[in-house]
């Protein structure tokens, strides 16, 4: 058990570190001035920039630089925008939350509509409703995301005007952003109607939740029924039926739970998939995300700003991969961790 | 004198063609097949099948409406942009450089894949871990990201994006070819061939490579549909394909100017992309399907 969080914790960090250091590198390689990609100051003299460089260490060698890089980026000084000017690190603090919220929401909806859907169809395999279910997902899977999204607003925004188009809440509602997630700052506001605000920012939410979370749906009743399928074929299911244990008897006491186990691991991988769709639908719904801010970075060619933002969402993403990795091996020890379940 | 027949039958079908046979038995599976066919002949004969030219402009007849509505004409099957391009033409244009190139980037990524997953799975030991754990860590990160800084380092292109989409699609392929070379090493065939004496080059080319192909198939099915949906959000995001060439991505983007007006520029590339993603995705559930009922057969 020690020894598997050890391990957990070593790779965690040996991947941080590379993922520093990936960063670190794109300075070099990004065209432009290297001290400007790191820092985002561009110096007015040379009396100023050789300043700057001595603090950076740029005379020295690659390691001693990536040490000060290191050391600058755990004190919280990311370098600032080259465009806004503003500090990266409270751009990153801002845009960040806006799309754990959205993704948040989105995975919520896949797990709560898409595994219960998958249950049915694998208890119900190769009947007419679960090739109904199975040949619904399959058809919202194949969906490129961002056209979904328009055909989206096309038909709510647009047509029966039932959702806003874009923004994450209305302007008339002054929310002073304190945590970076909409719902919480509205909570901790004091001095408007929260009832009216809630409402108003799930209107907001109603549209890019679906469309990012529309997908992530489909492949988890996908991946679902795969596994209850998987299951129900095993021997002990037999076993349990020649007891005489009712369908509802088998299905609770050991469906539900076997099936459950190879899930988790392509859960993990759908967090990568959820979080590119949820990049590619913030730019249509004008979401202040890290998908919006990252390419609004690349259109002002803002390096700097690319730089941290690499760093962040992979560190990000990586992190929440190596944590559903750790929760798999913790609740299932006999699995070997390179065995994964298919769809 | 004894016979030594073990089967009944005269006829004894190969891996592959019981596959077929399965997979055809499959209706749906089917009609994915011919659909994706479809869009194979597109790319394939885009010159030939094309009314016009994708990028030749008429100023005389912008945003004409789709044959089927009554502002529209038979002269442009899909009516037309708003610099007068037809959007037929475009379409099938948009087919072959989508297609094409999530071809390319699959079959690439898949080379690149085997073999480090190959080498990975073979060794053992520190080495071993350490290339597991970082390749697993590292398929984290999303596509899009990688896109992103390679569009930085190297500029917006389809060549550009191609690279950053084989980059993504790599590591999948690395994961399950290593532990499908992990679990066959351990099978008693390959311990009785390496007592044979052969070298691990021969026990890859002789051995786990005929056994690998299935699964390659189907992975490499389910890496393409990515692949497509990769290029045409890259080339939709304005970081892929550039205005002129006719990318279903970039086709949609272009769309997108004159959607209220015009609204077949956005709904027809986004129903190719989407169709075509759809038979991708049905030919490889069917495959897979196909090879599954074959295995339990």
């Amino acid at each position: 058990m020690i020894q598997v969080l050890l391990r957990y914790v070593v790779l965690f960090t040996i991947t941080l570190v590379v993922l520093c250091a990936m960063s670190f590198s794109l300075a070099y390689l990004f065209p432009g001035d290297v001290l400007e990609n790191l820092t985002g100051i561009s110096p007015q003299n040379e009396f100023q920039r050789a300043a700057i460089a001595r603090q950076l260490g740029l005379e020295q060698n690659y390691f001693v630089q990536f040490y000060y890089y290191l050391e600058r980026l755990l004190a919280g000084d990311w370098g600032y925008s080259s465009a806004s000017g503003l500090p990266l690190l409270e751009e990153v603090s801002v845009a960040l939350p806006a799309t754990i919220e959205l993704s948040t929401y989105a995975m919520f909806m896949a797990i709560v509509v898409g595994i219960p859907l998958g249950y049915y169809a694998g208890v119900k395999c190769y009947s007419t409703t679960d090739y109904t279910l199975n040949s619904l997902s399959i058809t919202t899977y194949s969906f490129p995301v961002f056209w979904f999204a328009l055909v989206l607003i096309l038909v709510f925004s647009l047509q029966l005007d039932v959702a806003p188009i874009s923004g994450r809440l209305s302007l008339l509602f002054d929310v002073e952003s304190v945590t970076g997630f909409i719902m919480i700052d509205i909570l901790l506001a004091d001095n408007i109607d929260h009832g009216l605000a809630i409402r108003d920012a799930l209107s907001h939410l109603f549209l890019p939740t679906v469309a990012i979370g529309a997908i992530t749906t489909a492949a988890m009743v996908r991946i679902t029924r795969r596994s209850v399928i998987d299951v129900m074929q095993r021997p002990y299911i037999a076993a349990a039926r020649s007891r005489g244990l009712s369908s509802w008897q088998i299905f609770f006491r050991h469906v539900i739970r076997n099936a459950l186990l190879p899930i988790l691991p392509l859960m993990a991988i759908q967090i990568t998939t959820l979080i590119t769709n949820a990049m590619i639908v913030e730019t249509l719904f004008s979401w202040p995300g890290i998908g919006n801010w990252l390419l609004q970075a690349i259109y002002q060619q803002d390096y700097p700003a690319l730089r941290v933002g690499m760093l962040a969402v992979s560190a990000l993403v990586v992190t929440l991969t190596i944590i559903v990795d750790l929760f798999n091996r913790l609740i299932d020890p006999s699995r070997d961790r390179f065995e994964r379940g298919t769809i | 004198m004894a016979q030594f027949s073990l089967y009944e039958e005269e006829f004894h079908p190969s891996p592959w063609q019981r596959t077929w046979a399965a997979f055809r038995s499959s209706h749906i599976a089917f009609i994915g097949l011919v659909i994706l066919a479809f869009f194979v002949m597109f790319s394939l004969f885009a010159p030939l099948l094309a009314p016009y030219s994708p990028l030749e402009q008429n100023i005389d007849g912008l945003l004409i409406a789709p044959s089927w509505q009554s502002s529209g004409s038979i002269v442009h099957l899909f009516g037309t942009d708003a610099l007068g391009r037809d959007v037929f033409s475009r379409i099938i244009y948009g087919c072959r450089i989508t297609l094409g190139s999530g071809l390319i980037t699959v079959v690439l990524a898949l080379f690149i894949g085997v073999s480090i997953g190959t080498i990975a799975g073979m060794l053992s030991g520190v080495r071993s871990s350490i290339v597991n754990h970082l390749l697993d860590a590292l398929m984290a990160i999303p596509t899009l990201l990688i896109a992103i800084i390679i569009v930085a380092i190297l500029g917006a292109g389809l060549v550009n994006s191609m690279w950053a989409i084989t980059l993504a699609l790599i590591p999948q392929f690395v994961h399950h070819t290593r532990s499908f070379v992990r679990n066959e090493m351990k099978k008693q065939y390959i311990l009785a061939s390496r007592l044979d004496g052969a070298s691990p080059w021969q026990i890859f080319t002789h051995s786990i490579l005929p056994n690998m192909s299935e699964m390659l198939v189907v992975q490499g099915s389910l890496a393409l549909s990515i692949a497509v949906i990769d290029i045409s959000a890259l080339g939709f995001l304005n970081l892929g394909a550039q205005a002129p060439l006719p990318e279903l991505g970039a086709i949609l983007a272009d769309g997108l100017d004159v959607a209220y007006m015009a609204p077949w520029n956005v709904a027809l590339p986004g129903i190719t992309i989407f169709l075509m993603v759809l038979s991708i995705n049905i030919v490889g559930d069917g495959l897979r399907s196909a090879l599954r009922k074959r295995v339990t057969h």
